[in-house]
C-alpha cells in the first residue's frame, strides 16, 4: 500500500471550496423536506379524503425505490417528456430529489409522533373554541416536534451524505472534486478517505447542535 | 515441545518465502471495467471488449494464466493497490503524476484525446471554436485535464461539467445537458460506428495518450509480471497482431506510435 501522505494533506485545500455546494445543497433540501414532510403528516394524520390516499402512494414510491435512480429520472427523463423542465440545473434537480426522498420518509416519521401525543388534547383544544388548525399549530405540533428531533436529526444526515450522488447528474461537490482530483494520479484510495473525513467532521457538527437544540426544548417543556 | 513447534513455523515461513521468490508468475490478475464500451465490458453476463482480446494474446505469448476481475472505472486501482489484482486493463493513459505512483508497461496504444459535438455542427473544426459552451467529460479520464489546461493556455472559456462515468456523460449529451463531449477518440469511432451516439469528431486533438498496463512499484513479483507483458507486447507491435486487435473493434490502427506528434505526458 503506497499511500502517498502528502498528496492526502494536500487534497483538502482543492477538496474543501467544494463543501459549499455540499452543505448549501443540503440546508436547502432539510428546509423544503420539514415543510413537506409537515404537511403531509397532518394530512395524513387527519385521514383527509383522497389526499390520504395519494400520499400514501408517494410515500410508497419514494421509499421503495433508490436515490440515485429517482435523480436519474428527475434529471435526465422527465425534460424529455415535459419540456418545461429542460431549464433545471443539476444542483436543483439535487435538491429536489433529495427532498422528494427525504419527505416519504420524514412525513412517516413525523406522524409517528403526531399520533403519540394522546388524542384528548385535541378534544381539549376545541372544547375552548380553538378550530382544528390552531389545535394542530399551537398544542399538537410543537410536541409531536419534540418527538420527532431525534428522527429528523437522522434524516438529515441522510441528506448530507445523499448530496454525493448529486455526481451522477454532473454536479462539482466534495465527492466528484475529490476522484476528479484522484483520476489524475489514480490515488483513489486517498481521495475517498479524504472526503470521508470531511463528511465525518460535517456530521459531528451537526450532532452537536442537535444535542444543543434538543437540551433547550428540554428546557421549555 | 513449544520450542519444536517454533523452529517448525519458522521453518515453513521460510520454506513459504523462498517457493514463492523463485518461481516465475504463473498466473496475472487484470481489474477491467465492466461498463467501458468498447475496452471492457459485460454484455449478458460475458465479459468482452478489446482488451479480453489483447489479454488474450499476452496469455498466449507469455504462458500466463489470464484471470479478470470487473468492476467500475473507480474501484479498479482499489483492486489494484490492495493486491487484489496484479494491473489494470481498461485503457489506461499514462501521465506524469501517475507515473509517480505506478510503474506502467510497454506502450500499447496511442490514442487521440478528441473533442465531440453534435452531428449538425460543421462549424466546429478547431479546439478554441467552442468557445463558451459547456462542455462535459468522465470524471475518470485524463482528456478533461488536458482539456483544461490547453483551455487556459488558449485563452479558451468554457463550463467545464464532470460526469461520474461516460455512460451518464453520453446520456447529458444526449439531452442537450452538454454541448460538447471529451473522449478517446477510439471509444468514440466505436459508438458512432455501431451508432450509439449521433455525433462528430472535432477535427483538431485535445493530445495523444499514450496507453499501457500501470503496475505497483517496489514489488518483485510485479516487476516480473510488467517485465512479461512488456516482452509480449512488444512482440505483438513487430507480428501485427497488436495492429489486427484494433482493426477488427474500430477499424482503424492505434497500435503505431503516430509520427511527428507530441505525446502528452
Amino acid at each position: 500500500m503506497n499511500f502517498d501522505f502528502v498528496w492526502f494533506i494536500g487534497l483538502f485545500p482543492i477538496v474543501l471550496p467544494a463543501l459549499k455546494l455540499t452543505v448549501s445543497i443540503s440546508i436547502i433540501s432539510l428546509f423544503l423536506t420539514l415543510i413537506v414532510s409537515i404537511l403531509i403528516a397532518i394530512i395524513r394524520y387527519y385521514k383527509v379524503k383522497f389526499l390520504y390516499h395519494i400520499f400514501g402512494l408517494y410515500i410508497t414510491f419514494f421509499r421503495a425505490t433508490p436515490l440515485v435512480a429517482q435523480l436519474f429520472i428527475l434529471y435526465f427523463g422527465f425534460p424529455s417528456i415535459f419540456p418545461f423542465l429542460e431549464s433545471m440545473t443539476a444542483f436543483q434537480a439535487t435538491i429536489i430529489a433529495l427532498t422528494l426522498n427525504t419527505s416519504a420518509f420524514m412525513a412517516e416519521d413525523l406522524r409517528g409522533s403526531l399520533e403519540s401525543i394522546d388524542y384528548g388534547q385535541n378534544e381539549a383544544g376545541y372544547s375552548i373554541g380553538m378550530t382544528k388548525f390552531q389545535t394542530m399549530k399551537r398544542i399538537i405540533l410543537p410536541q409531536a416536534f419534540i418527538f420527532a428531533l431525534p428522527s429528523i436529526g437522522n434524516r438529515f444526515i441522510g441528506i448530507i451524505k445523499g448530496t454525493a450522488l448529486g455526481f451522477t447528474v454532473g454536479l462539482a461537490d466534495i465527492m466528484a472534486t475529490s476522484k476528479m482530483e484522484a483520476a489524475l494520479s489514480l490515488r483513489f484510495f486517498e481521495a475517498y478517505l479524504c472526503v470521508t473525513i470531511i463528511y465525518l467532521f460535517l456530521v459531528i457538527i451537526v450532532e452537536r447542535v442537535l444535542k444543543y437544540i434538543e437540551k433547550r426544548v428540554e428546557k421549555v417543556s | 515441545m513449544k520450542k519444536l513447534f517454533k523452529m517448525l513455523a519458522v521453518f515453513a515461513l521460510i520454506s513459504f518465502i523462498n517457493a514463492n521468490a523463485s518461481e516465475m508468475p504463473k498466473e496475472i490478475v487484470v481489474a477491467s471495467g465492466s461498463t467501458s464500451i468498447p475496452n471492457s465490458y459485460i454484455i449478458r453476463g460475458k465479459h468482452t471488449g478489446h482488451e479480453v482480446d489483447i489479454w488474450k494474446e499476452i496469455s498466449k505469448k507469455t504462458g500466463l494464466k489470464v484471470k479478470f476481475i470487473t468492476g467500475e472505472f473507480n474501484t479498479l486501482f482499489g483492486y489494484l493497490d490492495s493486491k487484489k489484482a496484479d494491473t489494470v486493463g481498461n485503457t489506461i493513459t499514462v501521465n506524469a503524476k501517475r507515473l509517480e505512483k505506478y510503474d506502467f508497461s510497454e506502450p500499447y496504444a496511442y490514442i487521440p484525446e478528441k473533442l465531440v459535438v453534435h452531428e449538425n455542427r460543421t462549424d466546429i473544426k478547431k479546439l478554441k471554436d467552442i468557445d463558451g459552451m459547456t462542455c462535459g467529460f468522465s470524471a475518470g479520464s485524463n482528456g478533461g485535464n488536458l482539456f483544461k489546461q490547453i483551455a487556459k493556455k488558449q485563452n479558451i472559456k468554457i463550463n467545464m461539467v464532470s460526469y461520474d462515468s461516460s455512460e451518464l456523460l453520453n446520456e447529458a449529451f444526449r439531452r442537450g445537458k452538454v454541448d460538447v463531449m471529451i473522449f478517446a477518440g477510439s471509444e468514440v469511432a466505436y459508438k458512432i460506428k455501431i451508432g450509439f451516439i449521433k455525433a462528430r469528431m472535432v477535427e483538431e486533438n485535445i493530445a495523444v495518450g499514450a496507453k499501457a498496463y500501470p503496475f505497483v512499484k517496489n514489488d518483485e513479483h510485479s516487476k516480473q509480471l510488467r517485465m512479461m507483458v512488456t516482452k509480449a507486447i512488444k512482440e505483438m507491435k513487430k507480428d501485427g497482431s497488436l495492429a489486427k486487435i484494433y482493426e477488427k473493434w474500430y477499424g482503424m490502427d492505434f497500435s503505431q506510435k503516430p509520427k511527428n506528434m507530441k505525446i502528452a505526458k
